[in-house]
């Protein structure tokens, strides 16, 4: 993050802070495209990505108060979004769901690291195609809004883990192309 | 914007073609969230609110008609003013209640500033009234109460009038701090063109 951006969400909650509408209004439009993408990215059922995002602006705007760093706005926001959603999950399933690991890391060929991922349309095809556990931290690096370290601060994990789980949700998802792409020929 | 000058996250965010029907919902309620809505309790109070100022009006209307000749022109005046600042609460509530929401940086302000018209009100009232009692005790007991009420009335002001400017004084601090950032940026862009 650069100066001129963390100085932008320092205004910004402070502004939300005073009870400014158009402040509230900005972070809401700022940020919900990118938290509904990721929240849709937890639960399979859209309507439920909704409730789960409106019940995630319900907690940011009665602790944006209470948020001592506003430089690290980002991260608080994916932390109320994934722990919203953990809690619908919960309720819905079992906890195991998202803490699980799949199996569909288990045929990945060491050569596969000379996919690039820059076609957005194949990303999203194939972050649906993957397990919520790759799903999950591979979703937080595409969005490109929070640094290895955030990652690990929403995740709750090491950043050593991080970048593990990374690499093996990469590994994950070109398998799912490769077999994709194989499928087509 | 063109479609190759997009980033990738943009584009992966345009894969996902949400339900129109949903996000309508959606929409609509975190608008009325955002607006601070006025809930039950919120809206009684600021109906006891305007029922009080209707009540100052028409009292302090009423004694600045009625009071004799003899009456000091002064305190005629503050009647009067009373009556004016009854007025002042009745505009204000029905404005809040009209719009149904609470802006929380300018309808509280005009609520302590209204708070404080009416400590100093009947502040000038008690002193009007005690110049004129024959029994000085009671006078000076009067007196006493009310520097009592005025001081705590000044503190509770000026500390949301402090709090107020630290906001705000920090608020444009950031401004000039993000104007500033934003500069660095174009000139370091330009630099390297």
């Amino acid at each position: 993050m650069n100066e001129k951006q963390a100085i932008y969400y320092e205004l910004l909650v402070l502004r939300c802070r005073q009870g400014q509408k158009d402040a509230l209004e900005e972070l809401v439009r700022s940020w919900e495209q990118r938290l509904f993408y990721y929240v849709r990215r937890l639960v399979e059922d859209e309507q439920d990505a909704w409730q789960i995002l409106q019940e995630t602006w319900v907690k940011v705007l009665q602790g944006i108060k209470k948020l001592r760093e506003p430089r690290k706005l980002p991260s608080w926001l994916y932390t109320i979004a994934r722990n919203t959603a953990i809690s619908h999950l919960r309720t819905k399933y079992t906890a195991r769901v998202l803490l699980q690991r799949d199996s569909d890391s288990c045929d990945i060929e060491d050569n596969a690291n000379n996919l690039a991922f820059e076609d957005a349309e194949q990303v999203h095809y194939g972050l649906g195609r993957i397990s919520l556990y790759h799903r999950e931290v591979l979703t937080l690096f595409f969005l490109q809004d929070l640094s290895i370290e955030e990652i690990a601060e929403v995740l709750g994990i090491p950043t050593g883990t991080v970048k593990s789980r990374l690499y093996h949700a990469r590994q994950a998802l070109k398998a799912v192309l490769r077999k994709e792409a194989k499928n087509y020929e | 914007m063109n479609e190759s000058d997009k980033t990738f996250r943009e584009k992966l965010l345009d894969m996902e073609k949400p339900n129109a029907s949903y996000k309508k919902q959606y929409e609509m309620e975190v608008l009325a969230m955002v607006e601070k809505k006025l809930t039950g309790w919120t809206k009684l109070s600021h109906i006891v609110g305007l029922i009080m100022g209707l009540g100052f009006t028409i009292l302090f209307g009423t004694m600045a008609v009625i009071v004799p000749k003899e009456f000091p022109i002064w305190g005629r005046f503050l009647f009067a003013l009373g009556a004016v600042f009854g007025l002042a609460i009745i505009i204000v509530e029905v404005w809040i209640l009209k719009k149904g929401t609470i802006n929380l940086k300018k309808d509280e302000m005009a609520m302590a500033g209204l708070g404080w018209g009416f400590v100093v009100i009947v502040s000038a009232a008690v002193l009007v009234f005690s110049g004129q009692l024959a029994d000085r005790i009671v006078a000076v007991h009067m007196l006493v109460s009310l520097l009592f009420y005025l001081v705590m009335a000044a503190v509770f002001m000026i500390r949301a009038f402090i709090q107020r400017s630290e906001l705000n004084t920090r608020e444009k601090l950031l401004e000039v701090e993000y104007r500033l950032a934003d500069l660095a940026e174009k000139i370091e862009s330009k630099c390297s063109e």
